[in-house]
């Protein structure tokens, strides 16, 4: 198999992998926010699903966040181990020279 | 129960614009993702990426879930604001309220048998007193039995979209998060 790391690019990737994670947080809070306000302008006996709902949704976004965390963390880890990698060699080379 | 159309609609509205936001973070950051596929390549990154695509498809469905909600909430507008912007009322209280007016229609219709009772010949000088009373309470009688009917059809009105929202808002699931990042 070809294997190959653009380790400039990979960083560059994380780096916005980063970013829109901190959006994706804060549009999350905004949104259970809203669904939260939504229950108090609807209140009916309707209302108990809705505020299932609503937790079920928080949880699911905890979750989102969580697997997105490991996600940036797993290219972070691959980005480490490259430049270890990397550096070895180097050093094996400077060696050998 | 008490609904305010108003901030129903003020909501909504944000609510539609914060999933418009969260749509556009979702795509930008499974684009960078799936971009990271051709410069990260080694015996981890397939099932990386492979893993990454279901989750991707988990958290479509999430944005999902959310405009279902979003559009349940706006028939609970469109429903409503047939009725009115700021509507409190005890669904369950129907049949007092109609036990309510049936009295005071029984208590009119009462007031107009006496009046026919009355015999006008006797009482020439009041005769025509009598008959304007027994116009007048024959019209509030007939308006108030109409008020009867058009509570009794809101009431019906409501009850219906109440039944309506639970049958949707009951079927509402949201798909859990698996640990996806098992293995990996």
């Amino acid at each position: 198999m070809d294997q190959f790391i653009d380790e400039i690019k990979l960083e560059g990737a994380i780096g916005k992998l980063r970013m829109y994670h901190k959006e994706e947080s804060i549009c999350f809070d905004s949104t259970i926010k809203l669904l939260r306000e939504l229950t108090t302008h609807y209140v009916t006996e309707n209302t108990i699903f809705f505020d299932t709902f609503n937790d079920e949704m928080m949880s699911k976004f905890r979750a989102i966040q969580m697997n997105q965390q490991t996600d940036i963390e797993q290219m972070e880890k691959t980005l480490s181990g490259y430049r270890e990698t990397k550096k070895k060699v180097e050093k094996r080379l400077e060696d050998m020279i | 129960m008490e609904i305010h159309i108003d901030k129903l609609k003020t909501t909504v509205l944000q609510l539609e614009h914060a999933i418009e936001e969260y749509e556009e973070i979702y795509m930008n950051f499974y684009h960078v993702v799936s971009s990271s596929s051709f410069f990260w390549n080694d015996e981890r990154s397939k099932k990386f990426f492979d893993n990454m695509y279901i989750e991707k498809n988990h958290v479509k469905r999430s944005i999902d879930e959310l405009h279902t909600v979003k559009e349940i909430y706006g028939e609970i507008i469109s429903n409503y604001e047939q009725i009115g912007n700021r509507i409190k009322v005890q669904l369950k209280e129907k049949n007092n309220v109609v036990s309510h007016f049936n009295q005071y229609l029984d208590q009119i219709k009462l007031c107009i048998s006496i009046c026919k009772k009355i015999p006008l010949a006797t009482y020439p000088e009041v005769s025509s007193l009598i008959s304007r009373e027994h116009a007048q309470l024959m019209k509030i009688y007939e308006e108030t039995e109409d008020l009867k009917d058009r509570l009794v059809q809101l009431f019906d009105r409501m009850q219906e979209f109440e039944d309506q929202i639970n049958k949707k808002v009951s079927q509402l699931q949201i798909q859990k998060m698996t640990d996806i990042r098992e293995g990996v």
